[in-house]
């Protein structure tokens, strides 16, 4: 597995599309921005064993790449790769709909 | 209507019901109180509206100082780190929060990391590590911890001074 990683969005040919890329949307070092965090990896941890690269956003510091993602609120989380792009918005503590909304299914 | 035709059919209503789903949980996630913060396009790009009491000008003093700073949660993972810090390791900043910080420290200085992180639960400390950029080549810093409660868990508070410019042939050969 190569270990490259770069932040461009746009899928290269031979990228390996079994690998999810997520990126996730948050505002800072508010209580909600952590709680995020670690729900998301704990989901990906236990769901795509480690075939996955998340990027966190902090809008305050990158907000250009909000509009990318046509961001209206944090936390967002946004499935980028695999295609089709998939958000979800706010809550991110049930994990069958961060399975859902992220088109995730077992992998193992 | 040929096979084709309906099978395509459905296949668009499928994916016009997920976007409609999509739209329906943005709304229900800013009306139940689930969002801390609301984007909106202004003609001097975005502006991001708060949601959540927060001490601004704090905020702007982390995020404009020439250190690297940044906070991490007991399982080791960068919850926020600034700019300086990014930099420091010639990284996107995006791909070091959310990511375990120990990618970021070379393997002669883990040891002495993880003994400050424990000394950072009583108290605080600094110590001298070499961190390791994207580019596998080591930065040499300060790196000081403490750490807080935060919502009934533990974060480490990190500040990291690169010593590049003070030591310009160390680890050079």
């Amino acid at each position: 597995m190569p270990k490259t990683k770069t932040s461009s969005s746009v899928p290269k040919a031979g990228v390996d599309t079994s690998r999810h890329l997520l990126r996730l949307y948050i505002t800072g070092t508010t209580p909600g921005s952590a709680r995020a965090i670690k729900q998301v990896r704990q989901v990906c941890e236990e769901h795509l064993n480690g075939r996955y690269d998340l990027e966190v956003i902090d809008i305050y510091q990158l907000p250009a790449l909000a509009k990318n993602d046509q961001i209206i609120a944090t936390p967002t989380l946004v499935k980028v790769l695999p295609a089709p792009l998939r958000r979800l918005i706010g809550d991110l503590s049930n994990v069958n709909s961060v399975l859902f909304g992220m088109d995730i299914r077992e992998q193992r | 209507m040929d096979d084709n035709t309906v099978k395509t059919l459905r296949d668009r209503i499928d994916e016009l019901e997920r976007e409609l789903a999509e739209s329906r949980q943005a709304l229900e996630a800013i009306r139940s109180g689930d969002v801390e913060s609301l984007v909106v396009e202004g003609p001097a790009g975005p502006r991001i509206y708060s949601l959540e009491w927060s001490i601004y000008s704090f905020r702007v003093l982390v995020e404009a100082i020439s250190e690297g700073t940044l906070t991490m949660g007991e399982d080791g993972i960068v919850l926020y780190c600034n700019s300086a810090f990014a930099k420091m390791l010639l990284a996107p900043l995006e791909r070091v929060m959310g990511n375990p910080l120990r990618r970021w420290i070379s393997e002669r200085s883990q040891p002495v990391v993880d003994a400050l992180l424990r000394r950072a639960i009583t108290g605080e400390g600094r110590i001298e590590i070499a961190l390791l950029n994207t580019g596998g080549r080591e930065v040499p810093a300060y790196l000081s911890a403490s750490s807080i409660h935060d919502n009934g868990e533990r974060v480490f508070c990190l500040v990291a001074t690169d010593l590049t410019e003070l030591r310009p042939t160390e680890g050079e050969s």
